[in-house]
Parts: structure tokens; sequence; C-alpha cells
């Protein structure tokens, strides 16, 4: 598991959670093909990651 | 004292009698007679205190009638306001549909109390939740447990690496 520290570093995916002292309220705009997007920020001790989907291996098999 | 009882029921349906109608439209020496007699011909001490009192009661209904908000105003404009009325009922209709909207729209806010516990407790209490057979991403052993996001995604690491928790395929 690689992690980023460096300014200017990115993530993408489609799903990432997130964990923050303080996150803005979120702002919504128009994205591509007339997607709607969301925009936010995150302050103070901001943490990322882009998640699994996790499950037990003995009860798969 | 003699009472005409037929022009008591007359007076209970207007306060001005018709006897004052009849003094209106007699000629000048005749009114005499009804100015002498007045309005007290032929009625009561307590049929007159009743002429008064309805008297009083129309004299105050037109009073309150006049200073009600159409009291001054001419029907058109009563019409337009009605109109306006209508509008702007409407125009609170659809704020209220698009208030409701934006609300559905807006994460409900949820506190999360983040627990300090051991990271051994931590990572016992997150194989005791993989133990049900649920796919879990980290955010759901998060907020589940209460724990910090990065020790949990440690620990999952951990997990993986043990080959006690692996990536569901079928979700991806």
């Amino acid at each position: 598991m690689t992690e980023y520290y460096k300014l200017g570093d990115a993530l993408m995916a489609d799903r990432i959670a997130v964990q923050a002292r303080d996150i803005d309220k979120p702002r919504y705009g128009e994205g591509t093909h007339s997607h709607k997007i969301q925009f936010t920020k995150l302050r103070g001790s901001a943490y990322c990651v882009i998640e699994l989907p996790l499950k037990s291996v003995r009860e798969r098999r | 004292m003699k009472t005409n009882l037929s022009q008591v029921e007359a007076t209970k349906a207007w306060p001005w009698s018709a006897r004052s109608t009849d003094w209106l439209l007699a000629k000048p020496e005749e009114r005499e007679k009804f100015i002498v007699l007045g309005d007290s011909a032929g009625l009561t001490k307590e049929d007159i205190e009743e002429k008064v009192r309805r008297v009083k009661g129309s004299i105050q209904l037109e009073q309150l009638v006049m200073t009600m908000p159409f009291g001054g105003l001419e029907p058109a404009d009563v019409l337009y306001l009605m109109e306006e009325n209508a509008s702007l009922r409407q125009e609170i209709e659809q704020i209220k549909q698009k208030l409701s909207e934006l609300e559905e729209r807006i994460p409900e806010e949820r506190v999360i109390v983040l627990r300090e516990i051991s990271r051994e407790e931590a990572k016992e209490e997150i194989r005791q939740l993989f133990l049900n057979g649920r796919t879990l991403y980290y955010s759901d052993i998060a907020e589940e447990l209460g724990l910090d996001l990065k020790l949990v995604v440690d620990i999952c690491h951990e997990l993986q690496e043990s080959g006690e928790i692996g990536v569901d395929d079928r979700v991806l």
C-alpha cells in the first residue's frame, strides 16, 4: 500500500473514503456530458484512501 | 302603555324603524306628531332600550366593516388582490417543493465518536465484523466500529497479507 504525501499528488478512483478535521460544504457543478459533479475541500489531517470491497476469505470458500 | 307588536317585529329586522321613514316622508306639519310621540309611541321602556342597543350595534358593525382590509377598495382592486394572493400561494408551493428536493440532496449529518482503543483490540473487532460474511469497505468498518480510517486501512492491510480477508471480486 503506497501512501502519497507530496504536494500535488492525486488519487483517482470510483470510490474514495476521506477523513479530515474539517470538510467544506460540497458545491455542485456540471461535469462533462451534463454529469453533475461536486467539489469540496478537506482541511487538517486529511486522509484519503481508495476503497476496496473486502470479505472474509474463510467465508468465500 | 300599549305596544304595537307588528311594529316591534319590523324593527327587529332593521334598527331604523318604519316610523323613521314615515317621519321623513311626512309633510312638515305632520312631523310634529312624530316628534311629540317620538319612537316611544306604543313601545315600552324595554323596547326602546332594545332599539338603542341595536342601533349602537349597527354603528359598531359599520365601523368594523370600514376598518376591514377591503373596506375602502374597489371590486377591481379586490379581484386583483385575490389573483395576486393565488399566484403567491402557488409560488410558495413551488418554493416548498424545491426546498424539500434540496433537503433530500443534502447528506444527513451523523456524528461518529472515534474510540481510542489499542491496535490489537481494533484488529480483533474488525475480524469479528468480517465473520458474518459481509462485504465491507474501509469506510463501513470505520463507521460501524467508530475507528480512525487510517487505523482501519492499516489493520485491513495486515489482515489481507495474513490471508484472513481478501478483495471481493464480485463487487468490483
